[in-house]
């Protein structure tokens, strides 16, 4: 009611102010306005808090995972696979930092800040992902709206339930065709913090389980809990390009992805010869194509799987050198090798 | 029979086979190479214990005639792949089966059939056909001996109609379900690799970290790709 007002009373001020003062009219504008906005929020708030659908659940979850301060041990299983590990996660004046660290066997640690992520080895050995600001840059962009696509997922509030001490909410993100994962998910109620979630295939097999066991949210963290562990010296420092370079491949070539499941867009930039990788995302499932020329310690060919994630490897011949196509993503086996075989040279675009 | 034939058999029956290999198998129809294939077979099961009665099961002819269409399938992908295996009766596409398995089809005499059957009903039960094949080489993934009992139900139906209603209804479902398995315009199976070597994950996870990189924001799962990373982390990079 008070929005039907607020709209109706802009014109008539924006008239009278014309003939009246104008400076009453401005501060009548602004009550109106402020008064209109106030009563809007509160109005529409009260009972979208109650029901808030699985969109707004997801956009929270998103908000709370980067926006707020927690701290806790999670346990993530991933086909044979389990390992406990530890998570500090701060944002502090607009920077998202965090530290996750192995509890499990040896020591490893990865410490991100913002787009910076290095990981600590254990022997103190340091592998860092070469920042190439311009990529990064433009994937968040691209994704500061993400969600994922209404009719590639069935997005459903299930249900609530209580975990490790808190109420949760149960969101389901069903994959409605064969190119992509089904997500549930386990929301806290009051923060949006993803507590659990179970990533399944087609056949409705669990491929990944990811659930906290402790977790809280401190108000401040210090900045050495933020610190990696590792004592001494850094004993190597290894750099892992994020895009290669590499203009003496032959003739710079640039790499088409001609095929790609409906709904999958490319979020990297558009691929310029000699660049090697290129990112496609659906909006919440994303895949990694990287073309390389063979090396001696290439995966061999075919699907090789880790839980949810799969990297593809397939060769390609052109002309007489060999390339190396890896698709990696949280997709079908399926999928990653249907793309991965689509990648073909483009010839039409070669550098001078 | 040559010594390649019986290695292309072997590569084969252990997914190791490449394009020429599985070439060489399905153009030799002759009996010599149905009796290595399932004395290889039976071999197998001897050391890995598992159901003999899949290893009869000839499905060569109609893997032929799958890898045939796939050219034909290729183009045509405007067309919804599942319509018509979808809209036809399990008793067509059991029929377009006999036409298949009689002889290696040539091209044209295949696009008659599939114009009189549909398409897609051929290759719906070529790839059921695959599928048993698939099974029967990736035995030691571990696919339970009732799984492999449905399947050899399922292409004995398609060797012969079956008349009964409620087995008709069955098999369309299984007939569905096969097809929508391997419906991506290609019938294969992608190769899953079972053993890391060291090297083998220490690749993938430097593949892993960067690909977490390029979707720490991307994906909108917060933590979740580093979650992966840190939960592999401790064979190495």
């Amino acid at each position: 009611m008070y929005l039907v007002l607020k709209m109706y009373s802009l014109p008539r001020l924006s008239r009278s102010r014309k003939q009246t003062n104008k400076g009453w009219s401005l501060v009548a504008l602004l009550t109106a306005l402020c008064l209109g906005w106030s009563s809007f929020v509160s109005a529409e708030s009260a009972p979208a808090k109650a029901q808030l659908s699985a969109q707004d659940w997801l956009m929270k979850m998103q908000e709370a995972s980067v926006q707020s301060n927690y701290k806790g041990t999670f346990v993530f299983t991933r086909g044979r696979m389990t390992s406990t590990v530890q998570i500090v996660h701060r944002y502090q004046e607009g920077v998202e930092q965090e530290r996750l660290t192995q509890l499990d066997g040896e020591m490893g640690e990865i410490v991100r800040t913002g787009s910076e992520v290095m990981c600590v080895l254990p022997n103190n050995r340091v592998v860092k992902v070469e920042q190439d600001d311009k990529f990064s840059n433009r994937i968040v962009s691209a994704f500061s709206g993400f969600m994922p696509k209404h009719d590639r997922y069935e997005l459903q509030v299930k249900g609530f339930q209580r975990l490790i001490g808190r109420q949760s909410v149960q969101v389901a993100v069903e994959a409605q065709d064969k190119d992509r994962l089904s997500y549930y998910l386990w929301l806290d109620k009051d923060t949006g913090l993803l507590l659990k979630s179970k990533v399944v295939d087609d056949k409705a097999q669990e491929l990944e389980r990811f659930h906290y066991t402790v977790l809280e949210f401190p108000e401040t963290i210090a900045d050495e809990e933020l610190n990696p562990i590792s004592k001494g010296a850094v004993v190597s420092h290894k750099m892992i390009p994020t895009v290669k370079k590499d203009r003496m491949w032959p003739g710079a070539l640039s790499w088409q992805v001609s095929w790609v499941p409906d709904g999958y867009s490319r979020i990297s930039s558009m691929p310029k010869p000699g660049h090697n990788v290129q990112v496609y995302s659906d909006g919440l499932a994303t895949f990694t194509v990287f073309v390389e020329q063979v090396e001696s310690n290439a995966m061999p060919e075919g699907a090789s799987i880790v839980g949810a994630t799969v990297a593809y490897f397939h060769k390609v011949m052109t002309g007489d050198h060999h390339y190396g196509v890896t698709v990696m993503g949280e997709i079908p086996a399926m999928t990653a090798m249907m793309v991965a075989e689509s990648v073909k040279p483009d010839m039409a675009n070669e550098a001078p | 029979m040559d010594q390649r034939l019986k290695e292309s058999i072997s590569a084969l029956m252990d997914d190791e086979a490449n394009e020429l290999e599985l070439q060489r198998v399905l153009s030799n129809s002759d009996e010599e190479v149905s009796a290595t294939w399932q004395r290889y077979h039976q071999i197998r099961q001897v050391i890995r214990e598992s159901d003999p009665e899949i290893s009869s099961i000839d499905v060569r002819s109609a893997v032929s005639v799958s890898l045939n269409y796939d050219e034909l399938d290729a183009m045509d992908d405007d067309v919804d792949p599942f319509a018509s295996s979808q809209s036809s009766s399990s008793f067509d596409s059991g029929q377009s089966v006999v036409h298949a398995q009689n002889t290696q089809m040539p091209a044209d005499e295949a696009k008659q059939v599939s114009s009189k059957f549909g398409i897609r009903s051929v290759l719906a039960v070529a790839a059921s056909g695959l599928f048993a094949l698939v099974l029967a080489t990736q035995y030691q993934q571990g696919l339970d001996s009732n799984k492999g009992g449905a399947l050899v139900a399922d292409s004995s139906q398609a060797e012969a109609p079956v008349e009964n209603e409620a087995l008709k209804s069955q098999s369309k479902e299984q007939f569905t379900t096969v097809a929508v398995s391997s419906q991506p315009s290609n019938d294969r199976a992608p190769k899953i690799i079972e053993h890391f070597s060291e090297e083998h994950a220490k690749r993938f996870n430097e593949y892993l970290l960067r690909h977490a990189e390029h979707s720490v924001y991307g994906s909108g799962q917060g933590i979740m790709p580093l979650a992966r990373v840190a939960s592999v982390n401790s064979v190495g990079i």
